[in-house]
């Protein structure tokens, strides 16, 4: 059961308590973005790069509380909702990912363009990473969405189906096809 | 040897990272400038939260003892009293008929009405109120689901003093009804686990399996592990469907849930008769009514244990309920042309 309460202090409310409580006290919105925010960043940070996944973590944010409401509060843990709303950004973005995943394949170079790190100093010449790389660039995004929310984000199946609103089924059959992708590239990898 | 997954684990793990100070700060001010100019909503939860109500200060609430449960420390297996009231409701949901998990092409159909807290904080006040929404969802795993909720009634203050900061703050608005909503297609579920139809009737697991099974996998979630296989237990009992055999083992596992205390005899809102069983946490009573003669679960309510910050409620006051009016399979849903979100 949910507690719709704007101030009770409850010592260790769900996420959808707190969603339901920021139904009624929008500041309490922020225990999720503390919750969950890095989280988020770090997921879409591995996929699009340190620029962009700052931009769109935020985004993700200003989405999911415009979007509170419509919260399916049966469900206890938000992370889900969160990468479903993070996946859909990052899919508009699809295109300058796959470029970036086939620049890394060719030459094993991160291009992701990172002014803190030298990405560029970090040559990985195991060709299995570039090979994975390839395989990603590859895949159809809906395929790489699943793929990645289940290795990257520790996603079930069932979060997964819940975070991009398609039956579980489908969930399995995508990543199913996504990882026999990646192994038919790294058997076809020197 | 290395599979694809973990090669896939490992790729770009070291680019995992946190944002930078600044990249988080302006993450903030993003979220901050939108919470500033959100204006409180009305919950709209698809789960039939408990809702909370005004204490109307019934006789029956009155009835029902206040009990510490976990919330003071003590955590006791279920009372006598509570568990010969779950024994017998589990002997009578074995023989219940009516209960039944619907075929894939049909609907699990169920219709309450309950009465939800909102409060509102703005220009340095806030004021609560109960919301009285009919509710009737259609759950099925092969079709749409449906969900149709709509306001009943005038909003109830929770006292005076409510009333008046709502006519000063103002913001008051009913809400109505909504449009119908689909729901997608249902997994239906015991805690996490995820069951087909088929699976579901094959379902059947002893109580105290059921109760381990449920208490491994709560994770963080709820205020303590036992309190969420509480409120998990009475999930199921709510909109899910089970065969006789798994209701009747919900209730059995209810038994072992530590904290659990015996309400006695009550009515619900609806003037239904029945029995409480009640669990206690962050200062607030949470009942579950049933007939246990019947096994139907007629009502749940929400009592303040202890008064809290943010809401005008003394201790003993109801804050909040939902009656359930029908549960039963059916083979249609009133999709009226509605379309999937």
């Amino acid at each position: 059961m949910a507690a719709v309460i704007a101030t009770l202090p409850l010592s260790g409310p769900s996420d959808a308590d707190v969603i339901a409580t920021s139904l009624s006290d929008p500041q309490a919105f922020g225990e999720i973005f503390d919750r969950h925010h890095d989280a988020i960043h770090a997921w879409l940070r591995r996929r699009v790069g340190a620029a962009l996944a700052e931009e769109l973590a935020a985004d993700t944010f200003v989405r999911a509380f415009d979007a509170r409401a419509r919260y399916a509060l049966l469900y206890a843990d938000a992370r889900p909702w969160l990468y479903g709303i993070a996946a859909n950004l990052a899919r508009r973005h699809h295109r300058s990912e796959e470029r970036r995943l086939r620049a890394y394949a060719r030459s094993g170079i991160e291009v992701a363009g990172d002014p803190i790190e030298a990405v560029a100093d970090r040559v990985d010449a195991r060709a299995e990473s570039r090979a994975i790389a390839a395989a990603l660039a590859g895949l159809k995004p809906r395929d790489r969405d699943a793929l990645l929310l289940f290795a990257w984000a520790d996603l079930s199946y069932e979060d997964i189906a819940s975070a991009t609103g398609v039956p579980v089924g489908t969930v399995r059959s995508r990543i199913h096809r996504a990882r026999a992708q990646v192994r038919a590239d790294l058997e076809m990898t020197p | 040897m290395t599979d694809d997954l973990d090669l896939l684990r490992a790729f770009r793990a070291d680019q995992a990272l946190p944002p930078s100070p600044a990249g988080r700060a302006a993450a903030r001010r993003a979220r901050d400038a939108r919470i500033g100019r959100a204006r409180p909503s009305r919950a709209r939860g698809r789960r039939p939260l408990m809702a909370f109500g005004l204490a109307a200060a019934t006789a029956a609430a009155a009835a029902i003892a206040i009990t510490t449960g976990v919330d003071s420390g003590r955590v006791a297996p279920a009372p006598a009293a509570a568990r010969e009231a779950l024994a017998r409701a589990a002997q009578a949901a074995e023989h219940a008929s009516g209960y039944s998990v619907p075929r894939d092409d049909q609907y699990f159909y169920v219709h309450s009405e309950g009465r939800n807290l909102s409060t509102a904080v703005a220009n340095g006040g806030s004021y609560s109120l109960l919301e009285r929404r009919d509710r009737r969802v259609w759950l099925s795993v092969g079709h749409e689901s449906i969900l149709h909720t709509h306001t009943v009634g005038e909003p109830e203050f929770l006292t005076p003093k409510d009333r008046s900061e709502a006519q000063r703050i103002g913001g008051l608005s009913q809400s109505g009804g909504n449009p119908p909503e689909t729901l997608g297609r249902q997994k239906w579920l015991v805690g996490s686990r995820t069951f087909t139809g088929a699976e579901l009737r094959a379902y059947d697991p002893s109580p105290k399996e059921l109760y381990d099974d449920l208490l491994s996998r709560v994770g963080s979630a709820g205020s303590s592990p036992t309190a969420e296989v509480f409120v998990l237990i009475t999930d199921a009992l709510r909109e899910q469907p089970a065969t006789p055999a798994l209701r009747a083992t919900f209730f059995r596992a209810l038994a072992y849930v530590p904290g659990l205390e015996f309400g006695g005899a009550t009515k619900d809102r609806m003037g239904r008769a029945g029995v409480a069983i009640t669990y206690t946490e962050n200062q607030t009573r949470h009942e579950l009514i049933f007939d246990p003669d019947t096994s139907q679960v007629l009502s749940e309510r929400d009592v303040i244990v202890k008064p809290f910050s943010g809401i005008r409620a003394k201790a003993g006051q109801v804050i909040g309920d939902v009656v359930y009016l029908e549960r039963k399979v059916v083979d249609s849903a009133p999709a009226q042309g509605l379309t999937a979100p």
